[in-house]
């Protein structure tokens, strides 16, 4: 640490400093508010720094860096729950996947962001990451550090939940046909 | 392909995130072009996408936050230089102390003397044709010394030992082996080290052991010390012992069982 030296740090900032603007969208995202995402992102780039060394020039930084967002996200949750951080994500999903819920027809962004407070956090993490930070698959699974199918089984029953949540909560007439049961009731039949 | 609707809305994510092979995608696309209903669930799942990104939208100033950041790195450093200046300055204080103990500690100053010195008192009388005495010997000895002489062993060449006993000599208590051999008279002198370190003296180092063995000449005598944790072991000769190698194996037996008292 102490032969930290000028060009190193000419380094890292070329190298991780640019990907700010991104990882503070996302980092504000996943807090729900711009002060805690700012507070994530600076320990996340603290941690980064510290650990630079470890770094391998020419590999993905960006992607180096959501795991250690994502990482920091999911170590201050558990602090702050003083507690291990439990998801009972087969039973979460499981409902997901037995009703199939259609989108409702009027959506608002109130309900949309009552119903996505509502996921258990990792799917709420992956929620953001792919469908409104656009991460493909691949990239979502290496910064989360599990298999593409892991993350493809928890994307499906977290926006699956979603539609749940919002199906609920949502006027009776406002869902479209045929319904989620109708679908279930379908798929059923066919296996 | 072809796709019904169920198999549709299981996928119908996956295309949105541009996630589907291209066999699927076009199963797909035919699907929705035909099928109202799917259609209006694609139409509100990309509305649902959208209102997420607007309702989870934050306001970022990433210029002002790249700024923060950049500062709480450069405190982070200064820190770590502030660490390590208090850390030179820790080290050179151990260092400085570690010195003022090494030259305060104490040195049995009279070491070499003394042991010269009751070699000529005591193992130097022993008249011509003493041999030795088991019985003798076991009397004269004193705990923990009293098997000295068998881990030593009662002949080493030309060399055989002719008495052992307690040896008490201006305060000290020796264990004093004496060995006549080769028209000479050695001594091997033990003692708990109570009176500090070893003098320092030109070292030389036993091969294949990890001994030191202070070597020096005192009244005319040679003598080879060894300071095992607790206690210092003395050989004194009046000349070379030839061979060499003699002197090393009665000293390297005797730390071996002093060593064995030790643990």
């Amino acid at each position: 640490m102490f032969g930290i030296s000028h060009q190193r740090r000419e380094e890292f900032d070329r190298a991780a400093l640019v990907h700010i603007p991104e990882l503070l969208r996302v980092a504000s995202r996943l807090c729900g508010g711009a002060d805690a995402g700012e507070d994530l992102l600076q320990e996340t780039y603290l941690q980064a720094w510290r650990s630079f060394h470890r770094f391998e020039a020419g590999t993905n930084c960006r992607a180096w860096l959501y795991k250690i967002l994502l990482f920091t996200y999911s170590a201050q949750n558990r602090k702050r729950a003083r507690q291990p951080f439990l998801v009972d994500l087969d039973a979460a999903g499981e409902t997901a996947l037995l009703v199939d819920a259609p989108t409702p027809d009027t959506l608002t962004a109130e309900a949309v962001k009552a119903a996505f407070d509502r996921l258990p956090e990792n799917f709420r993490t992956l929620v953001v990451l792919v469908d409104v930070e656009g991460l493909t698959y691949r990239e979502a699974a290496a910064a989360l550090h599990v298999p593409v199918g892991t993350v493809m089984s928890r994307l499906n029953r977290g926006r699956g939940l979603l539609r749940l949540e919002l199906a609920r909560h949502a006027p009776a007439s406002s869902s479209g046909a045929p319904s989620g049961m109708d679908l279930s009731r379908q798929r059923r039949a066919r296996s | 392909m072809n796709l019904d609707c169920q198999h549709v809305r299981e996928v119908m994510d996956s295309y949105l995130s541009e996630e589907l092979s291209v066999e699927t995608n076009h199963g797909f696309l035919r699907h929705v072009a035909q099928c109202r209903d799917c259609t209006a669930e694609l139409r509100r799942r990309r509305r649902l996408r959208a209102l997420l990104s607007e309702t989870l939208d934050v306001a970022v100033d990433a210029d002002r936050v790249r700024a923060r950041i950049a500062h709480a790195m450069d405190r982070e450093l200064r820190s770590w230089v502030r660490v390590a200046r208090l850390g030179a300055v820790a080290a050179t204080l151990v260092a400085a102390v570690a010195v003022a103990y090494w030259a305060g500690r104490r040195v049995d100053a009279a070491a070499y003397d003394d042991s010269a010195e009751d070699h000529i008192a005591c193992a130097l009388t022993y008249p011509d044709g003493t041999a030795y005495d088991k019985v003798r010997a076991a009397q004269n000895l004193e705990s923990p010394f009293e098997h000295i002489v068998d881990a030593v062993g009662l002949s080493h060449g030309l060399y055989h030992v002719i008495d052992a006993h307690m040896c008490p000599y201006k305060g000290r208590n020796y264990a004093h082996v004496v060995i006549r051999g080769d028209g000479q008279t050695l001594s091997l002198f033990a003692e708990r080290a109570e009176r500090g370190a070893l003098p320092a003296t030109p070292t030389t180092v036993l091969a294949g052991d990890t001994l030191d063995v202070h070597a020096t000449t005192r009244l005319g005598y040679r003598i080879s010390a060894v300071a095992t944790r607790d206690h210092r072991l003395f050989l004194v000769s009046e000349r070379p012992i030839d061979p060499p190698d003699l002197a090393q194996d009665i000293l390297r037996s005797a730390v071996r069982f002093i060593r064995g008292l030790e643990n």
